[in-house]
């Protein structure tokens, strides 16, 4: 992906968005008083891939600060803890978690705390911390508590959770973006970005934008054609193996 | 160079790659081993998870044990009726391991498992190669006498069938025994399992010398190219990209390393060999003991 067409490309939606937003309030439009949009829309993961970044751009009517958090696919996950076993460490205890995001970022205007109280973060679901973690098969106990501990900490270490809280930058106390990091190792699939507008712990309004993580090139079909057509694969692959084995010994008997 | 590996979903060098191809092609060249058994846990350090280094390794293998079996068939050494029955006791053995390989995947205990069967190996041949070169070299000048083979309990078995190129008259039940641990370990450790082969059809089964390694080499190729196939089709393990550059590193490092190695007296090479296999074996096993940086993991759940 070119840098540069990508910068002329978000720089010319911002110019859009400037000369529509005041359009928009003048006529009323759904009376909504938060319009965005989200810069690229479709990022493609191919082998020379080593990360990115998506803009999240719009404009706010009301005076408030700005929430965005941005959701990876979700996915069922399994925690396993180590323990000592004979002077190994073997995984013994488990704990299975539904509908964990594979990825998740936050922006906001000021820091998430001081715009809403614990509470609302966790019902809203804002920030990493407060990300609902139902288990599957088991009730909740303080020991389960580390299994939900662990998820979060092994997601922020692969900064597949945003360590970092991004900035939101605020013009004219109407235009805003928001820039939020992809990391090499961003899952494929479908990502939700949620912009809330907030004031006085209370939401004023929410939208939502997508976004499309894929993978393309010659690895991502490789992998589609190895998870989908496993004996097809198989086959060529000893197909290769033989005839670079066989190819190698002839090339160095005549020699 | 990077290069993005599509199933071990990991970006590395490509010359890295071709050099370590070239090592291990250098050493099996030299030493007269497969190097399975080094190729998957250098892989795992590497960052290549252990589940696809064990597939990649049997497709690996299949490349590098091709074009030697070739060689031993033209000069008509190889035993295709032994093979044929190492050749049935495998793919059972190759099957049932990669089926057992996916459970444990499942349960979360594979990794653990690789590694354990790795120290264990490695160990075990590390200490007799060790001990072997250190005797032979003790005792360089005294040569011994052998029969043609040793009659053992091995003979006593039923079902005896002949073999006319190992010039045998023995039971069919241990090669079918003997191929089938071997489709077990190709499906667990990525290994020819030439190093287990070797020894049971020279001491145990009593073949001749001339026809075993070229009867060993067949074992291996059908086997590794059993296993290589039912880890594709269950565990979707194999990464092409990363089994060729491996390849092609090892096939020209396998030349060298075989001119190379008959320049140096046979114990010592045996010797440098055993200190390798241990500390690789050493080295996994710091892995299992050392208490990890954190004690949970997180794994997407396998779908069925």
């Amino acid at each position: 992906m070119g840098g540069r067409n990508f910068l002329a490309g978000a720089l010319l939606v911002l110019f859009g968005a400037l000369v529509s937003a005041p359009l928009n309030v003048s006529l009323g439009a759904g009376d909504e008083p938060l319009v965005v949009d989200l810069l690229p829309q479709k990022v493609e993961v191919d082998s020379s891939f080593t990360g990115s970044t998506v803009i999240l751009f719009g404009v706010k009517t009301l005076p408030g600060d700005i929430i965005v958090t941005l959701r990876g696919p979700e996915a069922p996950v399994v925690v396993r803890r180590k323990r000592r076993v004979a002077g190994i460490w073997i995984n013994q205890d488990s704990v299975a978690f539904r509908d964990v995001p594979q990825y998740y970022a936050l922006a906001a205007s000021r820091p998430i705390e001081e715009i809403m109280e614990a509470q609302e973060l966790n019902r809203n679901q804002i920030g990493s911390g407060h990300i609902l973690l139902n288990t599957i098969w088991t009730r909740t106990t303080e020991e389960v508590e580390l299994f939900r501990e662990a998820v979060r900490r092994g997601r922020t270490a692969e900064e597949l959770y945003a360590p970092e809280i991004g900035e939101i930058v605020i013009i004219d106390d109407s235009l805003f973006r928001a820039t939020l990091t992809l990391p090499a190792n961003v899952p494929t699939g479908e990502y939700v970005a949620e912009t809330l507008l907030v004031r006085g712990a209370e939401i004023l309004s929410r939208r939502e934008a997508y976004l499309t993580v894929e993978k393309s090139g010659m690895s991502a079909e490789i992998y589609n054609f190895a998870k989908g057509q496993g004996a097809l694969y198989g086959l060529i692959a000893i197909a290769a193996a033989l005839v670079a084995g066989w190819a190698g010994g002839v090339a160095f008997r005549k020699n | 160079m990077e290069i993005y590996l599509p199933i071990a979903e990991i970006s590395t060098n490509v010359f890295l790659l071709l050099g370590l191809g070239g090592a291990i092609g250098f050493l099996s060249g030299m030493f007269g081993v497969g190097g399975g058994f080094l190729m998957t846990p250098l892989l795992i350090f590497l960052g290549v998870p252990p589940t696809v280094a064990v597939g990649t390794g049997t497709n690996l293998i299949v490349a590098a044990s091709v074009s030697g079996m070739m060689a031993h068939w033209r000069r008509g050494n190889v035993d295709f009726r032994m093979g044929a029955l190492l050749f049935s006791g495998g793919i059972g053995g190759a099957w049932l391991g990669v089926w057992l390989f996916k459970t444990l995947r499942e349960a979360g205990q594979i990794d653990l498992v690789i590694s354990l069967f790795y120290v264990v190996f490695l160990t075990i041949v590390g200490s007799l190669m060790g001990a072997e070169s250190v005797r032979a070299a003790l005792r360089r000048n005294t040569s011994r006498r052998r029969k043609a083979h040793q009659h053992n309990w091995f003979h006593g078995l039923p079902f005896k069938l002949r073999f006319r190129r190992s010039k045998l008259y023995v039971s069919a039940l241990p090669p079918i025994v003997v191929g089938f641990l071997m489709g077990l370990l190709a499906a667990f450790m990525g290994v020819g399992g030439g190093f287990i082969m070797i020894p049971v059809m020279i001491y145990l089964i009593g073949m001749p010398t001339s026809v075993v390694v070229g009867t060993s080499l067949f074992g291996i190729v059908v086997v590794s190219t059993v296993s290589s196939f039912a880890h594709a089709v269950q565990n979707h393990n194999v990464d092409i990209i990363l089994a060729l550059l491996l390849a092609v590193g090892a096939v020209i490092g396998a030349q060298y390393g075989s001119r190379f190695g008959q320049r140096i007296k046979g114990e010592y090479l045996r010797g440098l060999l055993a200190v390798m296999v241990l500390a690789v074996g050493g080295r996994l096993l710091y892995g299992l003991v050392a208490r990890p940086e954190d004690l949970y993991s997180a794994t997407l759940m396998v779908m069925r």
